[in-house]
């Protein structure tokens, strides 16, 4: 029970219903469609429907528990309607959003079940969500991408750094020194001016002025030469530092990511996974090799500069400080409104992109189909908006670019005028003046560059965020701690009252139960949808059974360490993905050290020896991406080939649907035969003979098991359904063979 | 196999029994002789001399572009009893039903304002008057949550499953037009 009251939502509160309380969910519109909360309350011997009243909570609807029937949702476009039939009338009891059908449906299947008094328990929770903001957490998350601290996400970022700590030393040296090195020019400008060439007071001998005016141009040059060998250093250090880093975050996230359930996957786009990979981690690595130093460098500057400043004329140095409120407002609203730009021109390229990539890969069909002059205007209108968000962008720019020089230049001016007055009243010398403009032009610098440093290293937490997001979601699928090792599997498979959903409230396997014993082979059977290619998921444990037990030679499959049980289950997939690589090297992908023997006699096997003899590479030859350059019943073959010299005890046979000739087909037959055998062997299977050949057939229809049988006892059977599939099958044929 | 194999409007009612049996036709009903009635909460509806359809279920074929027409009539399992190109020449009575099962079953959101939108790292909080009343909802990952399947019409799925819908950006008031501009 305890389950049930953390899945049930909180009563509304003054509420006491009759009974004992056993499933209470909240929905969240109101009849007349606006929002609101009403709560569907269900004790052992009512059903109510509260709404909240003026003061309290009032019962609108209530039905006696034992007089209701086919408690059911309706699902209805973005949203749902709970439903019941009492005395034979069906009544709508609630609705409800799309964010809370998940809960009513679950609800519904319980309610079902404790109608028909069988024994069901409410799961334990189905949507996690963050304890501090509510905000509804993916599966396997621990971290709230909404109100994680940033400085939390930063020092991790640092912790990354562990490794490089030398580098990362030399580096923050490097850059006092450079900071310190830059100051010196004009520091060096006073002597310059004030003892070499305006002298003030009595002159010194000519001989002296030219000497020192030597020694301060030789300090100048080696202080320039020095920053500049410096910064190079740095730079080159900077970028390893960059590197490595980014390269450690890059390599942990790919290895997470093969790690990670497939339900992770099913749950994003894979182009959203990739950009995480490529995009995000790029960006990282720009801010860590160049904003980082520059962060330090122009903090350094500004607070080195300033106190110069305060420590040559403090007075001055005030009116220096007049427009940096100025500048960093300036200078925040600028990036602002750069960024808001920057993001429009990048949208308008990836449109742009999308125009080009789908225009040239289809170009076939947009040739066959004469929409050449189609394809051109949409290419030319994106080109053409890119353009015009490009102008926008520059004049943006430059507008905000000149309004801040002016800002910038205004506070020069104030020196200027202030600083000649003091140079003309004979409160300050020259030799002080050019210095201190010299500092005042190097000062707004900095302070403007910070204000954008600021928005870029946010920006690039935000990435950091996003990685670290991956990096903690958890496999769903993880060994158990008592798991034991299965160095050989001799293929008895036994699903016990099997029930699963990709997501839990809606079952894609109920209820399924079968045993196959080692060496057999079982045809699964049935439209698609009927829950097939689920059961293979399973048997993989891609995912892990909702409900009931899966054993594998008595074992339950959650018991069994996952590389063991993976190293010794093969799959033929439908779809024939081959990687890069020489023909040889996608045989021997499952197992790389094998020998050139084992290859060659694993593509005898399966029938592809000969063909590839044929290319001029032969073993060797390299293959595109998804094989291209090769047949399909060629990739058949290969795959084929794979899973024989991969050897597995438990094999996987998921047919393609593809159409090969007749000759064709009698080779993968031929291979197939040749594989199964001595194998326990699960085969998807779309071919009438691939059917004939299996041991068993098992025929599922909706998640259940319809029939199962040999191939001959489910073909006579009268009303069959695999006889009706059949039927239809050879019906389809025969239009096939006409069209051929 | 396209659609508009008959024109609409050019009358494949006339030869109803060819047009029911012919699985390339498109069968277009009359709403003018279409009967309708509500029974058990259900729509029911019966074509003039024929057995009466229980059960019907009421789908916007265009329903961003046109939402009160082309409405297809589904029976169980889903199977297709025909289509009402329009609700011309139908009873008042008629008419009224089909637009409040049509209300019953489309419950996507409609936002009639924009009050704010609060960007943290990917994640966009936005806060809106609806036509149900306020509501604050949260979308991730910008470009996949705001949909955009006619100019000018633009729908938000938010991270709950939830989808809100604008059908008129030029329509908004100037305020709610920025901040929706600054985020597309």
């Amino acid at each position: 029970m305890a389950d049930e009251k953390e899945w049930n939502d909180a009563l509304p509160e003054g509420f006491v219903p009759e009974g004992e309380l056993r499933l209470c969910v909240k929905a969240d519109l109101l009849p007349d469609g606006s929002y609101g909360a009403e709560w569907l309350v269900v004790t052992d011997s009512q059903v109510y429907v509260v709404a909240n009243g003026d003061l309290q909570p009032v019962t609108r609807l209530q039905f006696p528990f034992a007089e209701i029937a086919e408690p059911r949702v309706e699902l209805l476009v973005d949203g749902g309607a709970f439903e019941i039939k009492h005395a034979d009338k069906r009544h709508e009891l609630l609705r409800f959003t799309a964010a809370r059908s998940p809960r009513f449906m679950t609800a519904a299947q319980t309610l079902e079940k404790w109608l028909k008094e069988e024994e069901a328990r409410l799961p334990e929770e189905e949507l996690r969500r963050c304890p501090s903001c509510g905000f509804p957490l993916d599966r396997g998350s621990r971290v709230c991408p909404s109100c994680t601290p940033r400085s939390r996400s930063l020092r991790r970022l640092i912790s990354y750094l562990r490794p490089h700590w030398l580098p990362a030393c030399c580096l923050t040296l490097l850059a006092m020194v450079t900071t310190g090195l830059s100051l010196l020019p004009p520091w060096l400008n006073k002597p310059l001016m004030d003892q070499v060439l305006v002298p003030q007071g009595p002159p010194r001998p000519l001989q002296e002025r030219f000497w020192l005016l030597g020694v301060l141009v030789a300090a100048l040059l080696g202080s320039r030469l020095l920053g500049s060998a410096l910064s190079a250093v740095s730079g080159w250090l900077m970028a390893y530092v960059g590197n490595r880093l980014t390269h450690d975050i890059r390599s942990q996230l790919y290895e997470h990511l093969h790690y990670l359930s497939l339900s992770f996957f099913d749950k994003r786009q894979l182009g959203s996974v990739i950009s995480r990979v490529n995009q995000d981690t790029g960006q990282l690595q720009a801010f860590l090799t160049w904003g980082s130093a520059d962060l330090v460098i122009n903090v350094l500057l500004v607070v080195g500069i300033g106190l110069m400043l305060f420590a040559m004329n403090y007075r001055l140095a005030l009116l220096v400080c007049v427009p940096v409120p100025l500048v960093v407002i300036c200078s925040l609203s600028f990036w602002r409104r750069i960024r808001f730009y920057m993001h429009r021109v990048f949208h308008r390229w990836a449109r742009l992109n999308s125009a080009l990539q789908e225009g040239l890969s289809g170009i076939r069909v947009v040739r066959a189909f004469a929409q050449e002059p189609r394809e051109v205007n949409r290419f030319v209108e994106r080109s053409n908006d890119l353009a015009v968000t490009g102008v926008q962008a520059e004049r943006v720019w430059s507008v905000l670019y000149a309004i801040l020089s002016a800002i910038i230049m205004s506070g020069s001016m104030l020196v200027w005028y202030f600083g000649g007055r003091g140079v003309l009243l004979g409160d300050m010398t020259i030799g002080t003046l050019t210095a201190f403009i010299s500092y005042v032009g190097m000062f707004y610098g900095p302070v403007q560059a910070l204000s954008g440093l600021v928005n870029w290293s946010s920006r690039s937490l935000t990435a950091a965020e996003r990685l670290f997001e991956v990096l903690d979601s958890v496999p769903e699928v993880e060994d158990a701690q008592d798991a034991v090792p299965m160095p050989h599997i001799e293929g008895r498979i036994e699903f016990r009252d099997v029930t699963f959903g990709y997501e839990s409230h809606r079952p894609v396997l109920k209820k399924v139960s079968f045993v196959v014993e080692p060496g057999e082979m079982i045809g699964l059977v049935g439209h698609s949808g009927a829950g097939k290619t689920t059961i293979i998921n399973l048997l993989c444990r891609f995912y892990d059974v909702n409900e009931g037990e899966i054993l594998v030679d008595g074992v339950p499959l959650k018991k069994i360490r996952i590389a063991d049980l993976r190293h010794q289950i093969g799959i033929v997939p439908q779809d024939t993905f081959l990687f890069g690589g020489t023909i040889a090297e996608n045989i021997a992908y499952a197992k790389p050290g094998a020998t050139r023997e084992e290859i060659v006699r694993a593509a005898k096997i399966a029938n592809a020896h000969d063909f590839i003899l044929q290319k001029p590479d032969g073993y060797e030859t390299i293959l595109g991406e998804a094989g291209q350059g090769l047949s399909a019943g060629e990739r058949q073959r290969l795959v084929i080939a794979r899973a024989v010299l991969h050897n597995p005890r438990i094999l996987i046979l998921d047919e393609a649907t593809s159409q090969v000739d007749i000759e064709t087909e009698k080779q993968i037959q031929e291979a197939i035969s040749r594989l199964v055998k001595g194998r326990t062997t699960f085969a998807i299977a779309h071919r009438l003979s691939t059917l004939r050949n299996a041991d068993r057939l098992i025929v599922l229809k909706a998640g259940e098991i319809q029939e199962t049988g040999t191939h001959d006892e489910l073909l006579h059977k009268k009303r069959g359904e695999f006889a009706r599939l059949v039927g239809m099958y050879q019906a389809v044929s025969k239009v096939h063979e006409v069209q051929r | 196999m396209l659609i508009f194999l008959h024109r609409p409007g050019q009358g494949c009612l006339g030869e109803t029994p060819t047009a029911q049996n012919d699985p390339e036709a498109v069968n277009y009903l009359d709403p003018a002789t279409l009967e309708l009635r509500r029974e058990d909460g259900r729509l029911q509806c019966r074509l003039p001399g024929q057995s009466e359809w229980t059960d019907v279920k009421l789908t916007r074929m265009f329903p961003h572009s046109l939402p009160q027409e082309w409405i297809a009539l589904l029976g169980p399992f889903g199977k297709e009893y025909g289509i009402l190109l329009n609700l011309h020449g139908m009873s008042r009575e008629n008419r009224d039903l089909v637009l409040q099962e049509l209300d019953r079953r489309y419950l996507t959101t409609r936002i009639v304002r924009l009050l704010s939108s609060k960007r943290r790292f990917d994640v966009m909080k936005w806060t809106a008057e609806t036509t149900r009343g306020r509501v604050s909802f949260i979308t991730r990952g910008l470009r996949d949550q705001i949909q955009q399947p006619l100019p000018g019409y633009v729908i938000f799925s938010d991270v709950e499953g939830n989808r809100y819908e604008i059908p008129d950006i030029a329509a908004l008031d100037p305020a709610s037009r920025r901040l929706l501009e600054e985020q597309m």
